[in-house]
């Protein structure tokens, strides 16, 4: 799992969808499945890339793998977002001075 | 001006907008020329001296006068992080301007995939 394969299942809107899903709590196969509109051999693919990501765990019990969020997974992402959540705005306030400066 | 609303923003994407006090072309001299693109960008342009730095760094990738400019970004501790930062500007009356800020893209569209293409840009990975 690296940052690359993180962003990568992040940019797909299905794979969203599906970690969305799994913010309301743990699911099994099925319950994933519903609502997303898409075939099961489909949302197993996508959960696959999610899994080898690190995004999310499954954990069998019995006949049923149930998937949650792994919250660690994304932690690269999180850390992305926050440094250009920050950086941006600040960057933009710099822009503003240097418009005011190349008047003078 | 905050970073745009998250609902619906996808995870990976930071959008920035606000109003400028300033006509679309002085905009684009502050967005285009050096040294005023490095003074506000905050990165080191590519491919020149200082490979070794540690800073993010940025190429002009595509620039559309007085209304779109796209940077190629890569921060060293971020390699894999979406590549793309745009700029959109939108003339408003009263010699303003609208500004929107977006950082974003799939990793096959930065300067990565630059370098790739136009080998004589050597970029410190």
């Amino acid at each position: 799992m690296n940052e690359s394969d993180i962003f990568r299942a992040l940019s797909d809107p299905t794979r969203r969808a599906v970690l969305e899903r799994l913010l309301e709590g743990e699911k099994n196969a099925t319950e994933l499945r519903e609502g997303l509109g898409i075939s099961q051999p489909a949302v197993s693919q996508h959960v696959a890339v999610l899994r080898s990501a690190g995004l999310i765990a499954e954990k069998k019990s019995g006949r049923h793998v149930h998937y949650s969020l792994s919250p660690e997974g994304l932690a690269p992402v999180l850390d992305w977002l926050a440094r250009y959540r920050a950086y941006w705005p600040s960057r933009v306030e710099r822009l503003k001075a240097l418009l005011k400066e190349m008047d003078q | 001006m905050t970073p745009a609303d998250e609902a619906g923003m996808k995870p990976e994407e930071i959008v920035v907008e606000c109003e400028m006090a300033a006509a679309p072309e002085k905009l684009w001299r502050a967005l285009t020329e050096e040294p005023f693109l490095a003074d506000w960008l905050g990165g080191e342009p590519a491919g020149e001296k200082g490979e070794e730095r540690n800073g993010p760094r940025y190429q002009v990738v595509e620039a559309e006068p007085y209304s779109r400019v796209r940077y190629a970004w890569l921060d060293p501790d971020h390699p894999d992080a979406p590549p793309m930062v745009t700029v959109e500007l939108e003339r408003l009356s009263g010699g303003r301007t609208w500004f929107r800020l977006t950082h974003g893209g799939s990793a096959e569209s930065g300067l990565v995939a630059v370098n790739r293409n136009s080998p004589p840009l050597a970029l410190a990975a």
